[in-house]
């Protein structure tokens, strides 16, 4: 099944796609507003494919609330002066794997994403992004938080490929991973991929484990360890939920993060 | 009223001996000042007696109450009543101090502090401390400056309300104002909570606002001699050499770390 949205005016929507394969979205030009998108129960594969046309803006967050292994391919593409801040995060105790290719067509066009994913045990989050520049002064930022409990197995390979001619164009990114349990995997791998001279490109990433003395000064105030290391785990967590326009709804995941990283257990 | 009993206390780091047999009693209501030159084992008494995992109890007792503390795991010490103001908070980005600070009072009740009791009582302690109104949005510690950092301390030991309230050198990094702000608020949360401190510092200034009721000196891992405020004006007055002579103690120098040298030129860029 297909689901189609046209936006020809300023839109602010909630949009579950559960059975559906598919999601077509076209924002007209110099429209602007925002999209929450819910991954729910359904097919395991799920497609969605963004037009942003010249001029317009969308704030897209897509929340992963499917508890059986997803596979999701997300395309956008930017035209002219197009502006699109996206957010996503994952909790779910089931395995995803995102593969998500930003095309910045025109020039101007701005991506800025990010990311969250908590790794819960034994479960397999791979994710393999790119930021494609195709013209002149376009921007893709991408910043990736990961917190990996016991044996979850994670994956980033993120790249910034600007072509020949994107004069002034700047990719940049970002990758920090918090390993909380045992016999976890986190490969991460950034990658620019650069055939024009004139640009700005960065990327950094740390994987590692929370810092002693950290955990000392949290319990020392009487946080249990798992209730000390949750709320480490919110730190890397608790920015993407930045991108959620809806207070009630920012307000009712937070406490769903809360939950999930042990902050209520213990007590 | 609670009582923190510290009995032959030995605590050793990384295999060297630290605390040599330290005996020393806390109520309610006292305000114990620990004196005694830099490196002799005042900070890691504190530690020892919060839980610090870099510390090693090698003979000895701590209760609380009767309640042996040395079984008890760090956060633990903590919902029992043990509060330490540490000399060098840890800065934790990405956690904000409101969450922060109910998480750890919720840690320790059984239902959850209401946002509008939580709310009224750290804006409570921001103005007590004197501090910008924004501190309860603020990651925590993270980009503060010292002074900043010591009076979250007080700000935290204010929300906790604990029983034994230990400060390490929590003057240090304050100007004269902000000593005096910080002494007050200590002041008032002892007045509030009954509780009992234990108080670390090298100014005579800070012990004179606190107007402890009890003082002791610690030399080489043990506590030399106790006294009133009349011992605490004598080693302002004349140091601690006198110690030394009258109680035939040597105080441990603290040992000098080397510091890698400059070459002056070299290739690799920082």
């Amino acid at each position: 099944m297909i689901m189609e949205k046209r936006y020809s005016q300023s839109f602010k929507e909630t949009l579950h796609l559960g059975q559906e394969e598919k999601l077509e979205v076209q924002i007209d030009s110099g429209q602007t507003g925002s999209l929450f998108l819910s991954l729910d129960e359904g097919s395991q594969t799920k497609q969605v494919h963004i037009v942003l046309a010249p001029y317009a803006q969308c704030d897209l967050m897509v929340y992963h609330a499917q508890k059986s292994p997803i596979e999701f391919e997300c395309q956008i593409e930017l035209q002219k002066e197009a502006k699109c801040q996206m957010g996503f995060l994952d909790m779910e105790e089931a395995a995803f794997d995102l593969n998500l290719k930003v095309t910045l067509s025109q020039e101007g066009a701005f991506f800025d994403l990010l990311s969250g994913q908590l790794g819960q045990s034994d479960l397999q989050k791979h994710n393999t992004i790119e930021v494609l520049h195709l013209a002149k002064h376009t921007t893709g930022l991408m910043r990736n938080f990961a917190v990996l409990l016991d044996r979850a197995d994670y994956q980033m390979v993120a790249t910034g490929n600007i072509k020949k001619g994107c004069k002034e164009a700047a990719s940049h990114q970002t990758t920090r991973v918090l390993t909380l349990g045992k016999d976890h995997k986190a490969k991460v791998i950034p990658l620019l991929l650069i055939d024009e001279n004139d640009v700005k490109a960065s990327h950094a990433q740390t994987i590692g484990q929370p810092d002693e003395d950290q955990l000392y000064y949290l319990r020392s105030r009487g946080l249990t360890h798992r209730q000390s290391m949750g709320l480490l785990s919110i730190g890397y967590l608790l920015p993407v939920l930045d991108r959620i326009k809806d207070q009630e709804l920012k307000k009712e995941l937070q406490q769903t993060m809360e939950s999930k990283v042990g902050l209520y257990e213990d007590r | 009223m609670t009582e923190l009993v510290i009995k032959d206390l030995h605590v050793s780091v990384e295999d060297k001996e630290i605390l040599k047999g330290l005996d020393l009693v806390v109520r309610s209501n006292e305000c114990h000042a620990l004196m005694g030159p830099n490196g002799n084992g005042k900070s890691t008494l504190l530690a020892a007696i919060m839980g610090n995992p870099k510390y090693t109890i090698t003979q000895g007792s701590i209760t609380l109450d009767g309640k042996d503390v040395l079984s008890m795991e760090v956060d633990e010490r903590s919902r029992e009543g043990l509060f330490l103001g540490m000399q060098y908070p840890s800065e934790i980005s990405g956690v904000t101090n409101s969450d922060f600070l109910r998480s750890c009072i919720n840690a320790r009740q059984e239902s959850p502090i209401s946002l509008f009791r939580f709310i009224k009582e750290m804006d409570k302690a921001i103005q007590k401390l004197e501090m910008k109104p924004d501190l309860a949005h603020r990651f925590l510690n993270d980009g503060f400056s010292g002074g900043e950092k010591k009076r979250n301390e007080i700000v935290q030991m204010m929300m906790l309300k604990p029983s034994i309230a230990m400060l390490d050198e929590i003057d240090s990094g304050l100007d004269v104002d902000a000593l005096k702000i910080v002494s007050e608020a200590i002041h008032d949360c002892q007045k509030e909570t009954g509780a009992g401190l234990l108080v670390v510092s090298h100014y005579a200034r800070f012990y004179e606002y606190l107007n402890p009721t009890h003082a002791h000196v610690l030399i080489d891992g043990k506590i030399v001699v106790s006294g009133g405020k009349e011992l605490i004006e004598k080693i302002d007055s004349q140091g601690y050499e006198w110690l030394e002579k009258e109680y035939q103690v040597s105080a441990r120098k603290q040992e000098q770390t080397s510091r890698p040298s400059s070459i002056g030129l070299c290739g690799a860029k920082r």
